[in-house]
């Protein structure tokens, strides 16, 4: 691989890496029936059982794992936010993932 | 009959910033095709300030004793806290043998876990709990004497008193999309069994009962249903030492309705929460009560739904009706029953250290069917930890 190529890589991961974030994020909220906008914020304290926020973690992993990345466990935060009724928006939700993603 | 509470203060101090250092045990979903020995672990360290990102070394071993079976565990990250996990976490894979089963098995199956990493020399143990709903399978078995004293009645000699509790339950794992897993496993399957029961046929508690149900979970049906459960269920309660008894036979479904989802109203920053969601029962009761048998049809239907309006404020929208169609019911009872509950949150700002609420109750409420039309507003203080720490942190 080139310089440049290394350096094109270096640049389009970051930017690739959450916009599959997003993507998973998305598509597991809409698993448990949420249909997601990117100005809004989840509230995980209206998130009706930690069975579902146990699906949308695991909905999730599965979708990034699909795309080449290793995810942390996302339940326990999930259920901990529940307990909590944080209220938490979605880009912040995609910095999340990305931090607890890595490609493989 | 009307009634009114008011309670000013109620103080629901979480102190989570003195709380006890505790670990919790997760396992990442994989797509099918890959190894389960890429399949992400994570121990997530809630109030450890101890614990930091130098703790871990990525590549070194630790050891994960789960229910009684030991795994090699190469560390491959630590997370610091984000905004989807408020607590730090570290992931790692397991060393698996050739054809060694799935440890989420194990996962699924046990109440134990243990994680072991040497930390400056010495090797640390963490008690873990487990996060996702477990198979459960508890009993336990008590004789011994029982004593009754009323003092407005009689005195009634001792009794042998005799305790059995049997419980299993089967909770079915995630299963990702295009797996190829058995009905059979996913199977969400229940029993309980309860004896309370003495040697004497009055003065003592009879209170024996045996349940079981079956049910499918997590049915996904294009955007019409989501996380919908079916199943049915069979409860029988008798005392031994006379012949009443109660058999209740029903069929059960419940789901969210992604088409009613929930709304926002005046909102400039919309929240997502989960939609519309129904829970149905419908079936068959047979009741004998002091020599009076009661038969019928029995059904239930619960409706809940979220509403948001002007960014500080959320509303729970609860309604419930059930039908009673039992011979001989009690003079004065309705056939169908309604109850309406309204709850309404308040919180100034995503992070504020307290939110306010009130609710508005109305209908019949309760095992016996209360009638009741009640008020309630009350104050929760939560996040008090992160409310303190941005004092000192200023």
């Amino acid at each position: 691989m080139s310089d440049d190529d290394l350096a094109a890589t270096s640049t389009v991961i970051p930017s690739q890496q959450r916009t599959d974030c997003q993507d998973c994020l998305f598509s597991g909220l809409l698993d448990i029936g949420i249909t997601c906008t990117t100005n809004g914020s989840v509230d995980f304290g209206a998130i009706n059982s930690d069975d579902d926020c146990i699906t949308l973690a695991h909905s999730i992993e599965a979708c990034l794992d699909e795309k080449g990345y290793f995810v942390a466990p996302l339940s326990t935060g999930f259920v901990q936010l529940r307990a909590a009724g944080a209220v938490v928006p979605v880009p912040n939700i995609v910095d999340g993932l990305v931090t607890a993603s890595h490609p493989k | 009959m009307r009634r009114i509470s008011w309670i000013l203060f109620s103080c629901l101090f979480a102190f989570s910033a003195f709380g006890q250092c505790t670990t919790q045990l997760a396992f990442s979903a994989i797509a099918p095709g890959t190894p389960i020995t890429d399949r992400p672990w994570g121990v997530t360290f809630t109030n450890c300030p101890t614990i930091t990102a130098t703790t871990f070394t990525p590549g070194s071993s630790g050891v994960l004793l789960l229910g009684g079976i030991r795994y090699d565990a190469v560390i491959n990250s630590f997370v610091p806290p984000t905004p989807i996990s408020p607590n730090p976490q570290v992931t790692f894979t397991l060393k698996l043998e050739s054809g060694s089963n799935d440890p989420v098995n194990v996962f699924y199956a046990t109440n134990t876990a243990v994680f072991q990493y040497p930390v400056n020399g010495q090797m640390q143990t963490w008690n873990l709990t487990l996060v996702e709903a477990l198979n459960v399978l508890t009993n336990s078995f008590h004789v011994g004497r029982a004593d009754a004293n009323d003092p407005n009645q009689p005195a009634i000699p001792p009794a042998y008193q005799l305790q059995v509790t049997s419980a299993y339950s089967y909770r079915p794992p995630f299963v990702t999309t295009g797996a190829d897993v058995p009905l059979w496993s996913r199977l969400q399957r229940d029993f309980a069994l309860k004896v309370d029961t003495t040697d004497k046929s009055t003065g003592y508690v009879d209170d024996n009962s045996v349940s079981a149900g079956v049910f499918l979970p997590r049915l996904n049906l294009a955007s019409i249903i989501a996380q919908g459960k079916i199943g049915g269920q069979v409860d029988y309660q008798k005392p031994i030492h006379n012949n009443d008894h109660n058999i209740d036979a029903t069929a059960t479904a419940a789901a969210l309705i992604p088409a009613l989802k929930a709304v926002n109203l005046f909102s400039t920053q919309p929240k997502l929460a989960s939609p519309l969601s129904l829970a149905l029962s419908y079936g068959f009761r047979s009741k004998r009560m002091t020599s009076n048998d009661y038969r019928g049809r029995v059904f239930s239907g619960t409706a809940f739904y979220h509403l948001y309006l002007m960014n500080n404020y959320r509303i729970d929208l609860t309604a419930t009706t059930t039908y009673n169609d039992l011979s001989k019911l009690p003079a004065g009872t309705t056939k169908t029953q309604h109850a309406f509950t309204a709850a309404i949150y308040y919180e100034p700002s995503p992070n504020a250290p307290f939110n306010a609420v009130a609710s508005f109750q109305n209908g019949s409420f309760g095992a016996v069917a209360t009638k009741v039309k009640q008020y309630f507003i009350g104050v929760a203080v939560s996040k008090i930890d992160s409310y303190f720490a941005s004092f000192n942190g200023k």
